[in-house]
């Protein structure tokens, strides 16, 4: 009778603690655990969309210009975009002042905007642009500061081919400008130019011209063939002052 | 004699009484751990959700100085910050002019996709012109933005 009085007691306390054990198992420390690895989940997607969003901001690549508008005293913005995401400007800023923006540029595309009633232009100032994109990008006036003059008159932007030579293989390369006047080609001074390309990286140099117009530029790498053999036009002030050979 | 029946009987009572009573204190301890336990797991599984999102949004955090002038005739020196990250931020806002004069400026709340102008005036252009100002941004969170300016 004892024994089995004894049996007895030792089996439902048993019971009741495993009970009990299995119930704070199912109803704390599981749910516990599964709240912890969500927030972990949580955090470590964000994580990514963030690395994400930091790799898209290293790769915006905005090439800005600013040029008279013709018959008026406004000037025209030109965002170029030579990246791989759609670029999205929140602000343009002239000089020190800044205004919204809403619009996108998608990539490989250009978008033009006429700066109308953005300010009055006041004679002999000098109006630098920028913009900001909503990644956080700062994109300057590759134009440079221009100059109001009078009237629809606007003065300055350097005057330059821009050369990139991406994708041809390392090596010595020769750029030939020739400036172009009624079918007759003249070489620029110090034409033709010499430029390396390291296996590192692209290989990128500016010339500087004296006046806007037809260029023939040509880039042969050295003892081998041409890679590159166009017309390329200054439309200043109709247009940028800078105009880019991508090769 | 008697007695000796008189406490086998009682006998018989006993482990009735001590299987409820065992039972009852199993139950009463039990309970109290698991509700312990339930209140002491929910506690842990809120502090560490709420630490994970503080430490989400301070990882979110993206600002930079996006313009700095000094205007020569009111002697201010102007800081534009532009948050361009997805949480709202407080930040404090420090110049110092190489081997020079210092300010600062503390808690411009910048919310998310917005900008926010310091306006330092600490810093005189008779005592710093042509030399460098360093710009240091710091958000709450412990993020720095730094920018490098040149005193007209």
């Amino acid at each position: 009778m004892r024994s089995i009085g004894t049996l007895c007691r030792r089996g439902t306390s048993t019971i009741l603690g495993t009970l009990i054990f299995v119930g704070i198992m199912f109803t704390a420390v599981i749910p516990m655990l599964l709240v912890m690895k969500q927030a972990d989940t949580f955090h470590e997607m964000r994580k990514h969309e963030l690395e994400l969003l930091d790799n898209e901001r290293l790769r915006e690549d905005l090439h800005v210009y600013v040029f008279p508008t013709s018959g008026s005293s406004d000037l025209t913005l030109r965002v170029v975009n030579r990246g791989d995401f759609a670029a999205k400007i929140v602000k343009t800023w002239i000089n020190d002042a800044s205004y919204p923006e809403d619009f996108i540029v998608p990539p490989m595309g250009v978008h033009n905007k006429i700066l109308e009633n953005y300010f009055t232009p006041v004679p002999n100032e000098f109006y630098f642009i920028k913009v900001t994109t909503d990644k956080g990008n700062i994109f300057s006036s590759e134009s440079g500061s221009i100059q109001y003059i009078s009237g629809d008159i606007w003065q300055g932007g350097i005057l330059k081919i821009n050369v990139l030579i991406s994708y041809p293989p390392a090596g010595n390369y020769k750029i030939d400008i020739k400036q172009v006047i009624e079918m007759e080609e003249f070489a620029i001074p110090g034409s033709p130019f010499e430029i390396h390309k390291t296996s590192a990286g692209p290989a990128f140099e500016f010339y500087t011209v004296t006046a806007s117009g037809t260029y023939h530029v040509t880039i042969t790498k050295k003892e081998s063939d041409v890679i590159y053999d166009k017309p390329v036009t200054i439309d200043w002030p109709s247009g940028p002052p800078v105009v880019w050979v991508f090769s | 004699m008697k007695e000796r029946e008189r406490l086998k009987e009682r006998r018989a009572i006993s482990p009735v009484i001590s299987v409820i009573m065992l039972s009852v204190v199993v139950l009463a301890v039990g309970g109290a751990i698991w509700s312990f336990s339930q209140g002491a797991m929910t506690i842990t599984a809120e502090d560490y959700v709420e630490a994970m999102v503080n430490m989400t949004d301070t990882i979110s955090e993206r600002f930079i100085v996006e313009n700095v002038v000094y205007d020569t005739t009111t002697d201010i020196l102007s800081i534009w910050v532009f948050n361009y990250g997805d949480v709202d931020i407080v930040v404090d806002v420090y110049a110092e002019v190489d081997e020079g004069e210092s300010g600062s400026r503390k808690n411009y709340e910048i919310p998310s996709g917005a900008f926010k102008t310091a306006e330092i005036n600490e810093i005189t252009l008779v005592n710093s012109s042509g030399k460098e100002v360093a710009i240091k941004i710091v958000s709450r969170r412990g993020n720095n933005a730094f920018y490098r300016y040149v005193m007209p």
